[in-house]
């Protein structure tokens, strides 16, 4: 999966959904579940700009293509953000920046001393730490695809499917940057890769579990990735993140799923 | 907040982004310009593309909580990107653009930065608190000033720009208006953060010359500023600041232009480096 930076800042876009008849949602609305999942997404992905501040601190900032990556899709996600919060809002869930804010004013210390962890861990690690953050980015793209395509698929609905596969074909382009750096920079590097592998299967969680709590991950991730079907999808990322160099055998995301007793 | 809160429209902003994108402007035209104006865009680059150091600084402090400042800056990130890959095409006939090298004490400076002040920051904001947003927008609006008052100047130098500066105005324009904005509804009735920002203010350097010294900018500040037709401008900057800190006698960009004086090559860097932060 080979990775364009020109191409992909040339054409960044904000998802659009002006064209989509979402209103229909007035009189039609989803069912709860859904709409618990949606916030959660919508969560997740307005809180992309605390991730990047995360990145920040490390040595992933600074080189060129990185910095122009990092800019684009920081504001490809905050329109995710925005699309959904869109959805919700038609059916009454306001997410407003007041909201938004009083969120991460209460993940309190825990988050606020995110990036100085990051940061220290980085300085020990060194350049390696790159390779960390670029797999971790790709299973979480990966994660993040996938979910869209579900719910998508699980809902039927006309319109928000379009809207939802629009937000995962943005997601895969976050995928092919992310697996394209990982690669690069795990290969041929040992050291780098037993980094990784270590990070990924200790300390690896689903996407929004540092930021909502255990039983609405176990909600979201049920909902989109319980069953056959759903456990196909995990399987296809788990294999995905398996043939990165050094992670030959590692089911991550299929581990995360039985440890919360998600029935495959 | 009801009298002070913003009015500042942060969704009607990142609704109408303006991307400035090299195939917008008639490089051909704007080929062959003198050394020193070269000189003076080169500065500005290097100036603009500090993008994520900026959003760095902020958001590992309690800035990065507050959502209608974060959505502001993905979109100001997003403008502020296209606006550094046109300068670049600009440069480009003589050369990929390059920053220039880092000073001795601009090296320790960097290492710093990048090593140790995230840490510092991010614990020493955390206790200062919400004051310290106050802070970062006056420091946002003064830094924008500045180099909005730079096209201005680089349009007035060489004609053959001012498609391009033309276009960096309105951009410019609409960043000052979040950032006085801001900084006006956090400032108004806390001491704490006019106390904060005051002492942002007296502390504030031309951007860009962290790290390489201030003999590496004069020449492109000289080119910039030195002619009188560049003083109302100056003083206009520092009149901004002043009304937006309430307090009269501030005048940053004047004590930083001084710099310039006193870090002639004659005179060395020796203020510098008795300090590393
Ligand atoms: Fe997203
Ligand atoms: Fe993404």
């Amino acid at each position: 999966m080979a990775f364009n930076i020109d191409r992909f800042t040339r054409d960044s876009v904000r998802v659009n959904w002006e064209d989509l008849d979402l209103d229909v949602f007035r009189e039609d609305p989803l069912p709860a579940e859904s709409l618990r999942t949606l916030r959660y997404m919508c969560d997740v992905e307005y809180h992309t700009v605390c991730y990047l501040r995360d990145m920040l601190v490390t040595p992933s900032r600074g080189e060129g293509e990185v910095n122009a990556f990092m800019t684009m899709w920081n504001r490809e996600e905050f329109w995710h953000g925005e699309a959904l919060a869109h959805v919700l809002d038609l059916h009454g869930i306001t997410v407003s920046y007041d909201e938004l804010k009083a969120k991460r004013v209460k993940l309190g210390w825990r988050d606020r001393i995110a990036p100085v962890k990051q940061a220290m861990l980085s300085n020990i690690i060194g350049k390696d730490f790159v390779a960390v953050h670029m797999i971790w980015g790709a299973v979480n793209e990966w994660s993040a695809s996938a979910a869209y395509k579900r719910l998508a698929a699980l809902e039927g609905h006309p319109a928000l499917a379009v809207l939802l596969k629009r937000i995962a074909a943005q997601e895969a382009r976050h995928v092919a940057f992310y697996a394209t750096q990982a690669r690069q920079r795990l290969e041929g590097n040992r050291k780098a890769q037993k980094l990784a592998r270590l990070a990924l299967s200790t300390a690896w969680r689903p996407v929004g579990s540092g930021i909502a709590s255990d039983e609405e991950v176990t909600h979201v991730m049920g909902q989109l990735f319980g069953g056959a079907d759903g456990r196909k999808e995990i399987r296809a990322i788990d294999a995905h993140i398996a043939k990165l160099p050094g992670m030959e055998g590692l089911t991550i995301v299929s581990d995360s799923l039985d440890a919360r007793g998600i029935s495959a | 907040m009801s009298a002070s809160s913003p009015a500042f429209d942060v969704r009607a902003y990142v609704r109408e982004p303006v991307d400035l994108r090299p195939d917008q402007l008639d490089l051909e035209a704007m080929a062959n310009l003198p050394a020193p104006v070269v000189g003076a865009v080169g500065h500005l680059w290097s100036v603009e593309r500090t993008i994520l150091d900026l959003m760095r600084d902020l958001l590992v402090t309690p800035t990065h909580a507050e959502a209608r400042v974060t959505a502001f800056l993905g979109t100001w990130a997003y403008e502020q990107f296209w606006i550094t890959e046109s300068l670049a095409a600009v440069l480009r006939p003589g050369g990929e653009p390059t920053d220039p090298p880092d000073s001795g004490v601009g090296a320790l400076r960097r290492m710093w930065d990048e090593r140790v002040r995230p840490t510092v920051d991010a614990v020493r904001t955390n206790l200062l608190g919400s004051d310290v947003v106050a802070a970062h927008m006056v420091t946002g609006w003064l830094n924008t000033a500045v180099v909005a008052l730079a096209y201005e100047r680089l349009g007035a130098i060489d004609p053959r720009l001012r498609p391009l500066t033309a276009a960096v105005a309105p951009i410019k324009s609409r960043h000052l208006a979040f950032y006085e904005d801001e900084a006006h509804a956090r400032l108004s009735g806390s001491a704490g953060a006019i106390r904060l920002a005051r002492r942002t203010v007296t502390r504030w350097q031309w951007p860009g010359v962290r790290y390489c010294g201030h003999d590496a900018a004069s020449g492109p500040v000289r080119t910039l500023l030195a002619d009188p037709a560049a003083r109302p401008g100056v003083r206009a900057v520092d009149a901004g600041v002043a009304a937006l800190t309430g307090q009269a006698d501030a005048a940053p960009l004047r004590v930083a232009l001084g710099g310039f004086v006193q870090h002639s090559p004659v005179g060395g860097t020796v203020r510098a480096s008795t300090r590393v932060q």
